[in-house]
């Protein structure tokens, strides 16, 4: 009698750790979830194809089919519109639509440092950030631009914007002097176009001050309320899905081409491969970096939400226990 | 090795190793050379293919920029209703084949403050050319490159080439140009869309056949045309030096982009071959050509040639096997038979002739040599046989000379048995060759000893009967004639009377009455004996001249006289004794025997000889005996 009951205490507290209880204590039918990618297929979501493909999600009761997104898809309009049930959404993005009343919770903070760098040509005398002033810099649309306005603006830079939008080939043929750029992926686009590490400047923006955590996953606050269990396991599953991949990046990375190929994008194996070496760290906290994987500090949600609010792109943000609702019930 | 092989089979392997060496470097150098050859050549077609193929290329980019920089100028000057666009892009997609597709996308707002903007689009299907607005469906046209890149740099802009999704992925690149209000103000785009998918067919159709492949890549290096389907877009020139960490293909895809053209060793990206690329822009488009020819193309026309020259050079080598054994063995059949004929010269037999081989060569100069030095051998042979003949037959005379000249000398000691008045010895070495001493004695009656010393000139035989001649005489002469001076004379006579001889014999001769030692003598040009006196003293018989004996007839010998003592003895010798040499070559001497004799004094008369004859041999040591030794001791003991 004795032996059953600590046999079950075990089963119990297992299930809660692994975060897979709730669902596996519900219905042996998993519940389906169409999780909506805010981009095409490449590296930056190769943690979801490893749990995917690992079974993670399936381990965890859920029936995750995944969306490519790419130019003209809002993950944030699909959640919205009902087309998804859950999606990878940017920090900033998250808070603008939350702002302008889509009711975004987020379930994990993916990317916790920012990738965001400015790149601008040696050849046009772009070698330190003061070089921009009066110069042509092309800026992706708000409020991806967001860290680059208030850099430009703590600085007193004046440039003159030119729209970015879904390629480089306007730097790269020398229309702009800078442009900006993820370092997982425009940067090597840069270098893969013939340009050598010499020929360009790049400027991080954590390194100036204005690095904001990028990419969460997020789903509607009623979708939450309705089934939380499978939100926290969805969490859980794509953030063991991230650290599968930093312990086999090239097994990642044949599932990244894998599905990069099944779509007829664009891709080649050199680029993801810098892809996701570039995205991980940005993922996985080394030693000494100071966030928590899959966790949004509170600091870095009043910074995200103080700097939108400073360029009037929102006009507030909810409290940070609205925003994350599985932390604030876990905190004490 | 090479040493122990025969000439010929030497001559062949050298000749045949440095033919053969020589064959190789020719082979060598003529792979070396036509394998440049053939490399200019590859890369003269390369270079042609290529910049042909640019061009045809070229053309028809040309062709769809001019159609679009055409309809650019139609938009721009003319104010257009929406249907009047919609008809110019219908007959410019119907009558240009090559445009797939044309666009006349005007900036939102342009036609007043509630244009959201529009995108006349005309596009080539399976049933006829289809009209659309792209603005519809939430396609953002104006965030395209196609539309933004013209409008930001202000010039036509040949895009990067892309799938186009709407109409069925075929690969598209599209030719954008601005266009203008005449205020300046931007109104939109015009543009023709090319497919690309001709481009592959093109690249394929190329004459190139197993021997490589052509490639194409885009202004930033993307692979717009590869027999790898894979890599179509999907890789550029950068990614895949990237993925292979290769930095010359990296450095190569930067030279294709900026323009140049050229000819390089390659490494294929998929067969991963050693290649030759050349490269050759199009300029309209900023792409590149890379025509790849495959370095084993050269490699087997090279091998194909080598092998044509190796069964040649083979062949060669084998007829000149065939003429090096040929010229060896004719060198080496005269040299064959010249050392057979030397064998059968070296086994003695020196009668057979060589046969000297005709012509004027080193064989026949040898083979000359060699018979002229067989003739010499035989020549030499017979004189040496001739000579041997003769010294035999002188040795034979010597030892004949030698055996009368020791049997007409006494040689039994003590010669009178019974008499106790005189002791008498000698000994008598001869030399090798040259000598004629003799000596005698002989009791004329039973008180009178004649004691005889002599030295006949010549050698052998005659020299021998001489002596044999001599004795005779003298020992008549001495029967008949008491004085000995008187004898000699009567010899002298007989001698000289065979004076065609010309031999001569030295001679002293005397007679001692043993009774009272009282001695006659005569001396014909000996040397004078020694008195050792029984006192100690050293005497000389007296000198009384005279000459040698059968030189001159009627010549006169005088008589002397000497008086012995008991204990005395005379000591007579010829110069075999004082002309003994040393080896040095010093002689033995008077004063020497003079020396030696004084110590001598109270012994036997044959202890005395042979004391003094030790002496002799002692001063020789061994040197030649260049004449004979006598010595003679008469010791007289007084009458009993």
């Amino acid at each position: 009698m004795r032996r059953i009951l600590r046999s079950a205490l075990i089963a119990v507290l297992l299930a809660f750790v692994t975060g897979t209880g709730a669902s596996k204590a519900g219905a042996g039918k998993p519940l389906p979830i169409r999780l909506i990618l805010q981009w095409t297929h490449q590296a930056q979501f190769a943690g979801c194809y490893v749990a995917l493909e690992k079974g993670f999600y399936k381990a965890r009761g859920l029936d995750v089919s995944l969306l490519p997104g790419g130019p003209g898809i809002a993950p944030a309009t699909w959640l919205e519109e009902g087309k998804a049930e859950a999606g990878t959404i940017w920090l900033t993005d998250a808070l603008v639509a939350r702002d302008r009343g889509v009711p975004l919770v987020q379930l994990a903070q993916i990317v916790n440092r920012s990738n965001l760098i400015l790149v601008g040509w040696k050849n046009k005398g772009i070698r330190v950030l003061g070089d921009v002033e009066g110069r042509r810099v092309s800026l992706w649309g708000a409020p991806l631009d967001a860290p680059f306005d208030g850099l430009f603006r703590a600085r007193g830079l004046r440039v003159r914007r030119v729209p970015q939008y879904d390629s480089i080939n306007l730097f790269l043929q020398g229309g702009v002097d800078a442009c900006s750029a993820m370092s997982y992926n425009e940067a090597n686009r840069i270098y893969e176009a013939g340009v050598d590490p010499g020929e360009v400047t790049a400027f991080a923006l954590r390194d100036l001050g204005f690095g904001l955590p990028e990419d969460g996953l997020y789903c509607l606050e009623s979708y939450f309320k309705a089934h939380r269990p499978e939100c926290e396991a969805l969490a859980a599953a794509t953030v063991e899905g991230w650290q599968e991949a930093a312990r086999d990046p090239e097994g990642a990375l044949r599932l990244v081409m894998r599905y990069a190929r099944s779509s007829h994008i664009p891709a080649n194996e050199a680029h993801m491969r810098w892809m996701l070496g570039t995205i991980l760290p940005s993922i996985l906290p080394a030693p000494g970096d100071p966030w928590t994987l899959g966790h949004l500090s509170a600091e870095d949600y009043a910074r995200a939400a103080d700097l939108l609010r400073g360029q009037g792109l929102i006009r507030t943000a909810v409290p940070l226990n609205v925003f994350l609702p599985s932390e604030a019930s876990h905190a004490p | 090795m090479l040493r122990n092989m025969s000439i010929g089979a030497r001559m062949s392997v050298l000749v045949l190793a440095a033919a053969g060496g020589v064959l190789c470097l020719i082979a060598g150098y003529g792979a070396h050379r036509s394998r440049l050859v053939l490399k200019d050549e590859l890369e003269a077609k390369a270079r042609a293919l290529g910049a042909a193929t640019a061009f045809h290329i070229e053309v028809v980019e040309r062709s769809v920029a001019k159609t679009a920089e055409g309809l650019a100028m139609a938009v721009s000057a003319l104010p257009l209703q929406p249907a009047e666009v919609d008809d110019l892009l219908r007959r410019v997609v119907e009558t240009n084949a090559e445009v797939f597709g044309s666009a006349a996308a005007f900036e939102p707002g342009v036609f007043g403050p509630k244009d959201p903007g529009t995108a006349h689009y005309a596009m080539a299907r399976s049933g006829g050319v289809v009209l659309k607005n792209l603005a519809e469906g939430g396609y953002a046209y104006e965030t395209q490159d196609w539309y933004v890149l013209p409008k930001e740099l202000k010039r036509p802009v040949w895009s990067e080439p892309y799938f186009d999704k709407g109409g069925g992925d075929i690969l598209m690149a599209t030719y954008s140009v601005p266009v203008w209000f005449r205020d300046g103000r931007f109104m939109g785009v015009v543009t023709c869309d090319v497919s690309l998918a001709w481009l592959s067919k093109e690249l394929t159709s190329l004459p190139l056949g197993e021997q490589g492949y052509a490639f194409l890549i885009s202004k930033i290096g993307t692979l717009i045309a590869h027999p790898t389907r894979q890599f179509i877009m999907n890789e550029s020139i950068f990614s895949l030096a990237e993925e292979r960490q290769d930095l010359a293909l990296r450095d190569l895809g930067r030279r294709m982009i900026r323009g140049e053209s050229g000819f390089v060793p390659f490494r294929s990206f998929t067969t991963r071959k050693d290649s030759y690329l050349a490269f050759s822009p199009i300029p309209s488009t900023g792409w590149s050509l890379g025509v790849v020819f495959y370095k084993d193309i050269i490699t087997a026309k090279v091998n194909a040639l080598g092998r044509t020259q190796l069964a040649l050079g083979l062949l060669g080598i084998l007829l000149l096997l065939v003429l090096v054994l040929w010229i060896s063995r004719s060198i080496t059949k005269p040299l064959k038979e010249l050392d057979a004929a030397t064998r059968v010269l070296a086994s003695g037999d020196l009668d057979t002739p060589l046969t000297i081989p005709s012509g004027d060569d080193e064989v026949v100069h040898l083979s000359s040599s060699f018979e002229a030095m067989r003739l010499d051998l035989k020549k030499h042979m017979a004189d040496l046989q001739a000579t041997t003949a003769a010294r035999e037959r002188v040795s034979r005379e010597l030892q004949i000379a030698h055996n009368i000249q020791m049997s007409l000398v006494p040689r039994t000691f003590p010669p009178f048995l019974g008499r106790e008045d005189f002791e008498i010895f000698a000994v008598l070495d001869p030399a090798r060759e040259i000598g004629g001493d003799l000596y005698d004695f002989l009791l004329l009656d039973p008180f009178h000893l004649c004691v005889i010393i002599g030295d006949v000139s010549g050698k052998g035989i005659p020299a021998a009967l001489f002596m044999a001649v001599t004795r005779s005489f003298l020992r008549a002469f001495l029967r008949e004639e008491p004085d000995p001076a008187a004898a000699l004379a009567r010899l002298n006579e007989e001698l000289a009377s065979q004076g065609d001889t010309n031999m001569f014999v030295t001679l002293f001769c005397t007679i001692i009455d043993l009774r009272t030692g009282e001695a006659r003598f005569t001396n014909g040009g000996h040397n004078p004996p020694y008195l050792l006196r029984a006192g100690g003293a050293l005497e000389s018989v007296p000198l009384i001249g005279g000459i040698v004996v059968g030189a001159i007839p009627g010549m006169p010998y005088k008589s002397g006289a000497f008086q012995l003592a008991p204990g005395d003895v005379l000591v007579l010798y010829t110069d075999g004794v004082t002309e003994a040499e040393d080896q040095a070559g010093g002689f033995f001497g008077e004063e020497r025997a003079e020396a030696e004799l004084r110590t001598l004094q109270g012994r036997s008369a044959e202890e005395l000889v042979r004391a003094l004859r030790g002496k002799v041999a002692a001063f020789a040591e061994g040197a030649q005996q260049s004449d004979d030794i006598t010595i003679m001791a008469f010791k007289y003991l007084g009458a009993k």
